[in-house]
């Protein structure tokens, strides 16, 4: 019976054999992908040097883009893989060339175009939604203003004019100030 | 009518090496993210260069960490420990390094392979099938692979975000690029407002 160290090894073994054999270009850019939307926003997060607010945008859009890059990696490799071997149905040596080739631009064409279109896209949708409540703060700011301006009336002028003005025309008329 | 780049030994080679596409992807994305943010008419021109500038200097950093530190140091540590845990591997204990082996790799082509290996092999080659054989380079490959794309991983994701941050910085502000650039705009913009609240504050 096999040790569990000696299985470890051969399954180890069995692993590299099968990466060797065919190492997939969407294996390498997946795997930096997945690590990136793990460590690249706690990077963001624990950046001292930036505001709190710009932290968490930092972290929430990088998050976002390697949420994005990932399943984009995959269809476009993928996607490419199947139409190479489409098109290269009838000759298996050349199949299998174009099937790796194809992956490869697929996946070029993500990282170069697709996910920054995706991307930009996907941040215009988040400003329109963000921009809603961006408007509203100088209209807030205005109604501010105004309320100050009304207290600043309701305790000067009017009340100056409400109060104290019929009291001293009542003592002038009352001819105190002539004595 | 069906480019001939599909088919190409050349791009077949380097789609099987991760160091090459890692390399390619991130040169890539080196260009095409900074450029679709500079694309970006919604944005303002300081916030665009700062942005893009950002973003290029990061892959750029990210780029020379993986290619000429991470990636290789990966590879040939790798293969030292492999040997030693794989110590009945036979195709491990001919060479010597990673290189040695990519070398053997890189000037043999697929046919050519399994018989320089038997020949590597001495005496012992001839118990092996050829099946076998192919195996043994497989594995020998999927080592350096597999570690390679540790080491990637490593660099692009845990690595390059630590370096890139006190580098990028003062090559930012050399360059006259300021992310305040574009607060101060805004601050200006509405300074009216904030001089109305002032004014009433202090009457």
């Amino acid at each position: 019976m096999l040790r569990l160290s000696d299985k470890i090894l051969d399954l180890g073994r069995r692993f590299f054999t099968i990466v060797g054999k065919n190492n997939k270009p969407t294996y390498p850019v997946i795997a930096v992908a997945t690590a990136n939307g793990i460590f690249k926003p706690i990077s963001s997060l624990t950046d001292k040097k930036e505001k709190p607010q710009a932290r968490k945008y930092a972290a929430l859009r990088e998050f976002c883009t390697e949420f994005v890059a990932v399943p984009t990696y995959w269809a476009c490799g993928a996607g490419a893989a199947k139409l190479g071997d489409k098109l290269f149905k009838e000759n298996p040596q050349k199949r299998t060339v174009a099937r790796a080739n194809m992956m490869f631009l697929g996946v070029c064409s993500a990282a170069f175009l697709v996910i920054p279109a995706v991307c930009s896209l996907g941040l215009k949708v988040l400003d329109a939604f963000k921009k809603s409540p961006k408007r509203d703060e100088p209209a807030k700011l205005n109604s501010a203003v105004q309320n100050i301006q009304i207290e600043r009336d309701s305790v000067g002028s009017p009340k100056f004019g409400a109060v104290s003005r019929p009291q001293m025309n009542t003592f002038v008329n009352r001819g105190g100030l002539k004595i | 009518m069906i480019p001939p780049i599909l088919t190409s030994p050349i791009l077949y080679n380097i789609t099987q090496t991760t160091q090459a596409q890692v390399g390619i992807e991130t040169g890539l994305k080196a260009v095409g993210r900074p450029g679709f943010i500079l694309l970006d008419n919604s944005i303002d021109k300081n916030t665009k260069k700062y942005s893009s500038m950002k973003e290029f200097l990061y892959q750029l950093t990210c780029f020379t960490a993986s290619m000429l530190v991470i990636i290789p140091i990966f590879k040939k540590g790798s293969f030292a420990i492999a040997k030693k845990f794989y110590k009945d591997e036979p195709i491990l204990q001919k060479f010597k390094n990673s290189d040695e082996f990519h070398k053997f790799y890189k000037q043999t082509d697929k046919s050519n392979r399994i018989q320089k290996l038997r020949e590597l092999y001495g005496e012992d080659g001839k118990n092996f099938s050829d099946e076998v054989l192919t195996n043994h380079v497989n594995f020998a490959k999927g080592i350096i692979e597999f570690t390679s794309i540790a080491g990637s991983v490593l660099g692009l994701s845990i690595v390059a975000p630590m370096i890139s941050r006190p580098l990028i910085r003062p090559v930012l502000k050399v360059l006259n690029l300021n992310e305040n650039n574009d607060e101060k705009q805004n601050n200006t913009n509405n300074s009216e407002p904030a001089k109305q609240v002032k004014e009433i504050a202090t009457v």
